[in-house]
């Protein structure tokens, strides 16, 4: 028993040895090394992967309720305590569920769309209407939301509860 | 050629499961638990906002097996705050090394839970480095000493039988790896080849204070040029300076100093400051050993002085 012990611990060593050698080997030529565990080897290449590119514009989620025949912004920051400002619009991108596909990441906006709905309305704010939109702007040396201005804005429209 | 293999299987056996005193393992394992209950604390007391249906998570049911599903419904409140008592209970027990595999388990567990529910939705390499450390610790008891375990089975909180290094070696080659991995691709990635990397860097959701004051005060972009150099110089160095025992000091002087500077830039660090705690491994156990074998001799020095000072001269 305890050889057998002793025999499956190096086999896992193993594997995790050819998991980060082929971690590196995708993170430099992102290719699958052949017969390497790919779930393994994408675990090791996020472990390798943080801060590769840089954006050169900002972006964030705009959402908006109807209300008394005019789009109203709802802030969504007291939705999202105690996490800084890049965390809080990582979580409004829904960059995960981006990668799984776009009828997935629609979907994913849409119960977004309700959830603020929901949560709007329970605090006594009469919305008949959600939508979100995505929104990006030029990058300014003034401040991350300095150009967020009409004129520099460019809109996506994502969804609209109900 | 069989010679060979013969001791390559020797140096590798030796490398992962020599036995050393189990110190520096129980160090490790009381860092990242401290560690992981600061990382849990700090969504204190906001849980029925972020981890419940009172609030707006999304949880991961797009790339998850169905059967998981009625796991990632967002609870009520009242539930939200009990899970979260639990998980901090486990992180404690196992900081405390109380029956430390399985805590080890049941906060991977309960760090599973909490990424699949919301922090999916901002995927960092920290929340894998933490599952990572989880799994290391479940190859060696690191309860062995420094916990409740050895206290109450053998009546001391410095016990100590031989352990394999298992653990502290998985631990410092995935450290060195993940610093490797980042810095060789920044040799050919093409952002990184750019000065503006860093001028554009510091105008976006992860620039703090210093970075919006540097970027004003319109540095040449040579000095970007520099920034860019030390940083693929720094991270490249410290995963091979760390192996190096004369060389070793200056490595974690060189992390810390570069994890320091970065924070104080931009804020997608911060939590990655598991890393440079963890650097105690690239210690031989013997080394730490020695060390609390010295501090202990210290402590009990100076409250021994103290106490014939006392009776000396005020008793």
């Amino acid at each position: 028993m305890e050889t057998l012990q002793r025999v499956g611990i190096h086999v896992l060593l193993a594997i995790y040895v050819v998991s980060v050698l082929s971690g590196l080997y995708f993170t430099l030529f992102r290719r699958f090394p052949p017969l390497a565990p790919k779930p393994l080897v994408l675990f090791e290449y996020f472990l390798m992967a943080p801060f590769q590119e840089y954006n050169r514009e900002n972006a964030d989620l705009l959402a908006e309720g109807w209300v008394d025949g005019s789009w109203v912004t709802i802030d969504l920051d007291p939705y999202y305590p105690t996490m800084i400002l890049g965390t809080r619009t990582m979580h409004r991108r829904l960059m995960t569920i981006e990668r799984v596909g776009e009828e997935e990441h629609r979907k994913a906006f849409h119960l977004l769309a309700e959830n603020i709905f929901l949560r709007e309305t329970e605090r006594g704010r009469g919305y008949r209407s959600v939508r979100l939109s995505w929104e990006t702007w030029p990058k300014s040396t003034a401040g991350f939301t300095h150009l967020r201005h009409r004129e520099f804005i460019e809109r996506t429209p994502l969804v609209m509860y109900p | 050629m069989k010679i060979i293999m013969h001791s390559l299987w020797q140096q590798w056996k030796r490398f992962w499961m020599r036995e050393g005193p189990p110190y520096l393992v129980a160090t490790v394992r009381i860092v990242c638990g401290l560690y992981l209950l600061l990382y849990v604390l700090s969504s204190f007391p906001h849980i029925p906002l972020l981890y419940s249906h009172a609030g707006i998570a999304i949880p991961n049911i797009y790339s998850t097996p169905a059967f998981v599903h009625p796991l990632l419904q967002l609870p009520s409140p009242t539930v939200a705050w009990v899970i979260y008592g639990v998980i901090l209970a486990v992180i404690v027990s196992f900081t405390l090394g109380y029956r430390t595999r399985l805590s080890a388990i049941l906060c991977l567990l309960g760090l599973t839970y909490y990424y699949q529910l919301s922090f999916h939705n901002a995927p960092a390499t920290y929340h894998r480095l933490f599952f990572f450390l989880l799994v290391a610790f479940l190859f060696t008891d690191a309860g062995a000493t420094f916990s409740l375990d050895a206290w109450w089975r053998f009546g001391s909180w410095f016990h100590a039988m031989p352990a394999p290094v298992l653990t502290q070696r998985l631990i410092a080659v995935q450290l060195s790896a993940t610093y490797l991995g980042v810095a060789v691709q920044k040799l050919w990635l093409p952002d990184w080849q750019d000065p503006t990397m860093f001028f554009y860097s510091f105008q976006d959701m992860w620039s703090l204070p210093l970075a919006w004051w540097f970027v004003q005060l319109s540095p040449p972009f040579w000095v970007y040029s520099l920034m860019l150099f030390t940083v693929k110089l720094l991270e490249l160095w410290i995963p091979v300076g760390l192996w190096i025992p004369k060389l070793r000091l200056y490595a974690i002087a060189s992390g810390i100093f570069f994890h320091l500077i970065v924070s104080l830039f931009l804020s997608a660090i911060w939590w990655f400051w598991i890393m440079p705690l963890a650097y105690i491994v690239f210690f031989e156990p013997e080394e730490v050993e020695g060390f609390i074998d010295k501090f202990k001799e210290t402590l009990w020095y100076s409250v021994s002085f103290v106490c014939r000072f006392y009776n000396t001269f005020l008793g």
